[in-house]
């Protein structure tokens, strides 16, 4: 892998502030979502779908910037809500207290838990 | 204008694809995106990158989908790759099965991708050389195995729809070793130093090193057929990966072992039989010539021994005769 160069790792750095900024909000999108879908009765299969896609974007990009404990948490609760979808579950008292606790979870990992750090293998141009 | 050696990197998540295309450039790639598969549609139509890297799971048209369809559309020579925090095997196995000629998992350190884009790059080159030089005569390619693995030229040989060759590779590890693809397109024979059928295919497609080489030529032996060079690819590469992670693994422990703890009691038959080798021959390449289970399987148990203190590496390292070994289980890990 070719090293980065300084400007890179600025660059890269500098997306990371950004996203870690946003972070919060797209948290907070997840936790209304869920609490959306969470109301009385079966899931609405639309509501389910919405947190699916907004679950899975936070594991992605939480992923490739390096907020790994982030995409974790993320993870585990697509892998909930995936299922959901795939087969069709219904909304049980157990899996509706899995969801609230994996929501929880996620609210509760702050951006803080993955520090900004300088990037691998970096050399200096200059 | 797309310009020649294009990725283009589809992602349904802008941040992603920021990030990602700023990793990939820093690589020295020249980067393309598109947001959804619909836009990649486009960019296909416009002017075909040389590569996709993909996500898999995006609204409206998923990385399946548009895999699928651009193979439909018969660009079969554009590598793609689908990249996903999704990795688990059936995962996997549905890109490959739709089309797809790798996967790897979406990390903040793109090295894993960078090296397959590269290789299948490269591969595809060496695809088009091989295209050209198709009807020059009995040999269609040689050299040595490096920037080119044995995959690329299993996945070579199946892309072009070449029947009745040899595809041979010779190492110090594998020995004389050899597929033959019939003009049906089916492997109806594999060689690996003693070893024989579905477990010598897969030792011949895990190599990374040694000469190899792809002649026109017709089979004269009695033929065992393995299924269609297809099936056994999509089987083996779907295993590769963990296969060789794990055997780095092993080999950086010393790549031989003694029992630590030979009175358990029976764990088994699959177990029992890996205990019983690593009792008796110590040495891992043995181990899995000598294994009834497929060489992952065989691997995976040597290594949950290892992490379970069952096993310990040989202090001193005793080498084993017959490294080289007998049996041949008809079965692709």
């Amino acid at each position: 892998m070719a090293e980065l160069t300084k400007e890179q790792v600025e660059t890269i750095e500098s997306l990371r502030r950004a996203f870690r900024e946003r972070l919060p909000h797209r948290v907070e999108e997840v936790v209304a979502a869920a609490g959306d879908l969470l109301g009385p009765g079966e899931w609405e299969r639309p509501k389910l779908e919405a947190l699916f896609h907004l679950v899975h974007r936070l594991t992605g990009s939480s992923g490739i910037y390096g907020f790994t404990r982030m995409s974790h948490e993320a993870g585990a609760l697509e892998a909930l809500v995936t299922r959901a979808l795939e087969e069709n579950l219904p909304a049980t008292a157990p899996l509706r207290a899995e969801l609230r606790r994996l929501v929880l979870t996620l609210s509760q990992t702050g951006a803080e838990d993955a520090p900004l750090q300088k990037a691998e293998g970096t050399k200096s141009e200059g | 204008m797309v310009a020649a050696d294009t990725l283009l990197v589809v992602d349904d998540d802008r941040e992603v694809l920021e990030m990602l295309a700023l990793r990939l450039r820093a690589a020295g790639l020249h980067v393309d995106t598109a947001a959804s598969g619909f836009r990649a549609l486009e960019r296909l139509r416009i002017a075909p990158p040389q590569i996709i890297v993909c996500d898999v799971r995006m609204p409206g048209m998923s990385g399946y989908d548009l895999c699928r369809l651009i193979r439909n559309l018969g660009h079969d020579d554009i590598p793609f790759i689908f990249y996903s925090v999704m990795g688990s095997r059936p995962e996997r196995l549905a890109g490959l099965r739709v089309g797809a000629d790798d996967y790897v998992a979406k990390v903040p350190d793109p090295e894993e991708l960078v090296l397959k884009v590269k290789a299948q790059l490269q591969r595809r080159r060496r695809l088009l050389t091989l295209q050209q030089d198709t009807m020059a005569g009995p040999r269609l390619m040689r050299g040595s195995l490096g920037e080119i693995t044995a995959v690329d030229l299993v996945q070579v040989v199946d892309l072009l729809g070449l029947g009745g060759i040899w595809i041979r590779v010779e190492s110090a590890r594998l020995g004389r070793s050899q597929i033959h693809v019939n003009d049906d397109r089916e492997v109806v024979h594999a060689s690996a130093g003693a070893l024989q059928g579905a477990k010598a295919f897969f030792r011949i497609l895990a190599s990374t090193e040694g000469e190899f080489s792809i002649d026109r030529a017709p089979f004269e032996g009695v033929p065992q057929s393995l299924g269609s060079l297809a099936k056994c690819l999509l089987e083996g590469v779907a295993h590769i990966d963990e296969y060789r992670q794990i055997q780095t693994l092993l080999r950086s422990l010393g790549g031989s072992y003694d029992l630590h703890t030979p009175d358990l009691g029976s764990c088994g038959i699959r177990i029992d039989q890996i205990r019983h080798l690593v009792e008796t021959y110590h040495d891992l390449d043995v181990v899995l010539n000598l294994s009834t289970l497929t060489d992952l399987e065989s691997a995976r148990i040597v290594l949950e021994l290892f992490q379970a203190g069952v096993i310990t590496p040989r202090t001193g390292g005793v080498s084993t005769p017959g490294a080289k070994a007998t049996r041949a289980p008809e079965t692709l890990p």
